[in-house]
């Protein structure tokens, strides 16, 4: 070290490089937020899509001008039905295996989840989502096949089906650190007052982590409503209504790929995909929210 | 001192003389008894033969250092030990004569009638009326004016009712600890147990508190077996008829408190109340 730099300097350079650290972070937030809205609301501000017809019609066709209004079809229902029906069967399938899990491995093999089923669980998290969308393509648009007796198998139960798959660890390891946070003492007083273990389980341990819980599924949630590559292998890419769980069909998300680089910049093609990005980030935050109002509810609750 | 601090310790002192006369046994009715108990966490040898009468209407204090075995023995008598993977009780415990460390035990229905109040208070994080009905409801109780008048005469057995009776519905971590170890003790009053093992009660109570629980203990023993472990030497011999020293594993010595404390047998013991070690 050629020079021993003053200590109140040390201090002041500390001070600018983590604020500049803090400035940036804010201003790519802000801008990021700025962005995807200006041009997500251009669509209706610039260039005259109804607001409700955006989220009530049915049909979705950015190729095609409504010789009506003189405007592709911009009914963006389709895409938002698809979207919640794949968040919310994955969630179902999900939840109830996370938290059995969840159990096991808390309240009965302890020292089994440590060793063996956390390190699996880890595992899971780190498989990149083409790799679910692989597997999916290949193993359970198949099954669809076979067990349904369709000729496609593509559509909305697959894609909840491998959405389960991935959203699994993430809500199984949360579900995990939420039944640990149960202090024992809630345990053992159920126990002396003659509750069995199930009991005990079921009426103590799971309802005093219920906050803890619902977070875990709704950031469950988050993540499969975001999710784009695993579900657009398997769900089809058909820009309509569903018919069916076994329909093709396209989220709020495989659409956004599947049309991003087809139409210019400043076009209302282009414009109404910035406007299902911003519902995507709208959705993500009241998630967020949600899990907020729990946080602090729970707060209280404890007093 | 406040003046109101004073009425208190005043109040409470009273109260427990007009009601027992501590330290010394006067009941012949055996409640509840173990003969050579031993047990064991995998391969360590934690409790040796330790054979004790626990009597109606008298408290009965497990004194002894950290890790003598004080604390296994009192879970032993609920049989809460057998939710500890690796643990294992031998030897017989009878409850009203009738040996319960046997595989086909009821534990669930037998802690109806022995229950527990932990070290930490341990309230439910529900509402103080719902942390006195839960062991009901769980015993197949759901008439809810039968629960409504549980949860007062637990309550006022708790000496918490005037405390709470406004305020039933709140949350039970709303109170302050001492009323959260009372209400601990409403909840294991409203099965009506013949035995009412206290696991170092008071150890997380201010000095107030835990004259109220002391206070509290010897209202409530009238008609039930007492038995507590403790830590607090002046506790055991205020509260306490009979007393049990352990050590290292093994039951040294029981008698009267009175003699215990005043005339101990064995050196061990008379160590142990002079502080030469703890």
């Amino acid at each position: 070290m050629a020079k021993q730099m003053p200590k109140r300097n040390l201090e002041k350079v500390g001070l600018s490089v983590t604020g500049a650290c803090v400035a940036l972070v804010t201003l790519v937030v802000v801008a990021l937020i700025f962005m995807v809205a200006q041009r997500g609301l251009s669509t209706f501000i610039k260039d005259g899509v109804n607001v409700a017809e955006f989220f009530t019609g049915t049909e979705w066709n950015l190729a095609n001008t409504n010789e009506a209004t003189g405007l592709p079809f911009t009914g963006a229902l389709p895409l938002i039905v698809t979207s919640f029906a794949v968040t919310v069967i994955s969630t179902i399938i999900a939840v109830p295996i996370a938290i059995g899990a969840a159990i096991f491995v808390v309240e009965i093999q302890p020292k089994f989840g440590q060793k063996y089923f956390q390190p699996l669980i880890e595992l899971l998290v780190g498989i990149p989502s083409v790799v679910f969308g692989l597997i999916g393509f290949h193993v359970i648009v198949g099954a669809m096949r076979v067990i349904f007796n369709v000729d496609l198998g593509l559509g909305i139960l697959p894609g909840s089906i491998v959405l389960a798959l991935m959203i699994l660890p993430t809500v199984t390891t949360l579900s995990i650190d939420a039944l640990r946070a149960v202090p024992d003492g809630y345990r053992q007083g159920s126990l002396a007052l003659g509750y069995t273990r199930w009991q005990t389980i079921w009426h103590v341990v799971l309802k005093s982590a219920t906050p803890s819980l619902m977070t875990a599924v709704i950031l469950g949630m988050t993540r499969a409503f975001g999710e784009t590559l695993a579900v657009r292998m398997v769900i089809g890419g058909v820009e309509a209504m569903p018919e069916g769980l076994l329909d093709s069909a396209s989220t709020i998300t495989t659409t956004l790929t599947t049309s991003m680089a087809v139409y210019a910049t400043g076009s209302v093609q282009n414009d109404v995909l910035w406007s299902l990005g911003l519902l995507l980030m709208g959705m993500s935050l009241i998630f967020i929210m949600i899990i907020h109002l729990i946080g602090a509810k729970g707060a209280k609750s404890r007093g | 001192m406040t003046n109101e601090t004073d009425q208190f310790l005043q109040s409470v002192g009273s109260s427990e003389q007009g009601k027992r006369v501590s330290g010394v046994a006067i009941s012949d009715e055996v409640i509840l008894e173990t003969r050579d108990v031993n047990v064991y966490y995998g391969d360590h040898h934690a409790l040796n033969d330790t054979s004790l009468k626990f009597h109606k209407g008298e408290i009965t204090a497990l004194i002894g250092p950290s890790g003598c075995g004080k604390s296994t023995f009192l879970r032993s008598l609920n049989l809460m030990n057998r939710e500890i993977r690796g643990c294992r009780v031998e030897g017989e415990i009878l409850y009203q004569g009738r040996n319960i460390n046997t595989k086909t035990e009821n534990l669930y229905e037998l802690r109806k009638s022995i229950g527990m109040v932990f070290q930490q208070p341990n309230p439910f994080h529900k509402s103080i009326r719902e942390n006195i009905t839960f062991a009901p409801k769980r015993h197949g109780i759901k008439d809810k004016d039968i629960l409504d008048q549980m949860v007062e005469e637990s309550l006022r057995g708790a000496a918490l009712w005037d405390e709470v009776k406004d305020k039933l519905d709140k949350s039970a971590f709303a109170l302050s600890g001492g009323q959260q170890q009372r209400l601990c003790i409403a909840r294991t009053l409203a099965m009506k147990p013949d035995v009412i093992l206290f696991d170092e009660p008071c150890s997380a109570l201010d000095p107030i508190s835990t004259l109220a629980i002391e206070d509290l203990m010897g209202q409530i023993v009238a008609d039930r077996a007492i038995v507590i472990v403790t830590h607090n030497m002046e506790q055991a011999s205020r509260v306490s008829n009979r007393t049990a020293f352990f050590y290292m594993g093994d039951m040294v010595e029981y008698g009267e408190t009175n003699q215990i404390f005043q005339r101990p047998n064995d050196k061990r013991l008379n160590d142990y109340l002079t502080g030469m070690f703890s």
